[in-house]
């Protein structure tokens, strides 16, 4: 982009006329004071001679100083007195949580297996019964091993995907 | 655990333009942290990976109060936007030592709060309303009862009016006017180019304006 004049302004021959139908957001821009040197002076060389748009300023300020007057309210003193037990509660349950499941996938996986090897080698249980038992601790097994992959296959692949390490 | 009505987490202020500047969330602008306290943010992630939690606490600390507004924001409650914001804080701990320290702080926790307010709003359907709510007000400037009654009800169409909002245009007017970032920081922040930002602004005030009506803009 050439600048020749002090203020970084393009001479306005240079210049192209702004256009509220293409570059309509420049007018919240330039309310919002977010526009470089020679963008004001294509909006301001609009707006001088034409009073639809500076009434649509008008409008844009109006808007703005109505949701400047609001904010969004913080959260009450106890909260943040009690922010940090409660990050470090979660915290706790997050491992407790994981020991748990830990814990009872191990031996309730060792209880099963201990059941459904007593049941099987019992020869008086009819052949369809064993099978029946087979199938469910297939299904079991099945299942659980679909959850964990889940489970890794979501932490690995979605929510904080697109955040930037 | 109070729980805020929606209309509620928008305060007005006498609709006084004078006093916009200092309608910010917390007393420190993240626009001047941007760019003063990247250095703090290093030594404390610094601190924190060499062992020591409390270079994590004084991150917290600097940044609680903006990562709640934005969670507040987003799911719309107190309740909600608190459990948001200690899920993505416990994120921000499991995840600090892959962040990369040449990039500012801001952003990624943006990012992660974000995520976090999203889930926690898709996860959990609460009901709104059902425990007593109080007034909020700064003890100065009391408004004339008439006033307050205008007030309120603007601030009550103002927020269903921005719950309306796609989020996309939503997170942009939140961050500009609620956050008081500029538009490279909330570029920076959403990844996205300034035309971008700019546009989805703009967008987001044509309709909040329709929303609103111009009878209530005055």
């Amino acid at each position: 982009m050439k600048n020749d004049s002090r203020d970084g302004r393009r001479p306005n021959s240079e210049r192209l006329p702004f256009d509220p139908a293409r570059e309509a957001p420049l007018l919240s821009a330039y309310v919002d004071g977010e526009l470089d040197a020679d963008q004001v002076a294509r909006v301001e060389a609009h707006l001088a001679s034409h009073p639809e748009t500076r009434h649509e300023v008008s409008r844009l300020r109006r808007l703005k100083e109505v949701t400047g007057a609001m904010k969004l309210l913080d959260a009450p003193d106890e909260e943040w007195e009690t922010f940090w037990n409660n990050i470090y509660n979660r915290a706790e349950r997050s491992l407790g949580w994981f020991a748990l499941t830990l814990g009872a996938v191990l031996v309730g996986g060792y209880g099963l297996y201990l059941a459904v090897a007593s049941l099987l080698s019992t020869s008086e249980l009819p052949w369809f019964v064993k099978g029946g038992i087979f199938a469910l601790c297939f299904g079991v097994f099945l299942l659980l091993v679909s959850l964990i992959r889940e489970r890794i296959y979501v932490r690995k692949r979605t929510r904080y995907d697109e955040i930037k390490r | 655990m109070r729980c805020l009505r929606p209309s509620d987490l928008l305060m007005s202020d006498n609709f006084s333009p004078n006093k916009a500047a200092s309608l910010r969330v917390g007393s420190t602008s993240p626009s001047r942290r941007l760019g003063d306290g990247h250095q703090a943010d290093i030594r404390d992630i610094e601190r924190f990976l060499s062992g020591d939690i409390g270079g994590f606490e004084a991150l917290v600390e600097r940044y609680r109060r903006q990562a709640y507004a934005i969670a507040l924001g987003l799911t719309g409650n107190h309740d909600d936007a608190m459990d948001a914001l200690q899920k993505a804080f416990l994120r921000v701990h499991r995840a600090l030592p892959r962040f990369h320290r040449e990039l500012p702080f801001f952003p990624w926790l943006y990012r992660i709060v974000r995520n976090a307010a999203l889930n926690q709003k898709r996860d959990e359907k609460r009901h709104r309303g059902e425990i007593p709510l109080e007034w909020v007000r700064k003890p100065d400037g009391q408004p004339s009862p008439l006033e307050q009654t205008v007030a309120g009800d603007l601030r009550e169409r103002l927020w269903i009016c921005l719950e309306e909002l796609p989020l996309e245009q939503r997170e942009v007017f939140m961050l500009y006017h609620f956050q008081g970032l500029k538009y490279r920081q909330i570029a920076a922040a959403l990844n996205v180019p300034i035309g971008t930002v700019m546009s989805r602004l703009h967008a987001a005030r044509l309709q909040l304006r329709r929303c609103l009506g111009e009878e209530a803009l005055g």
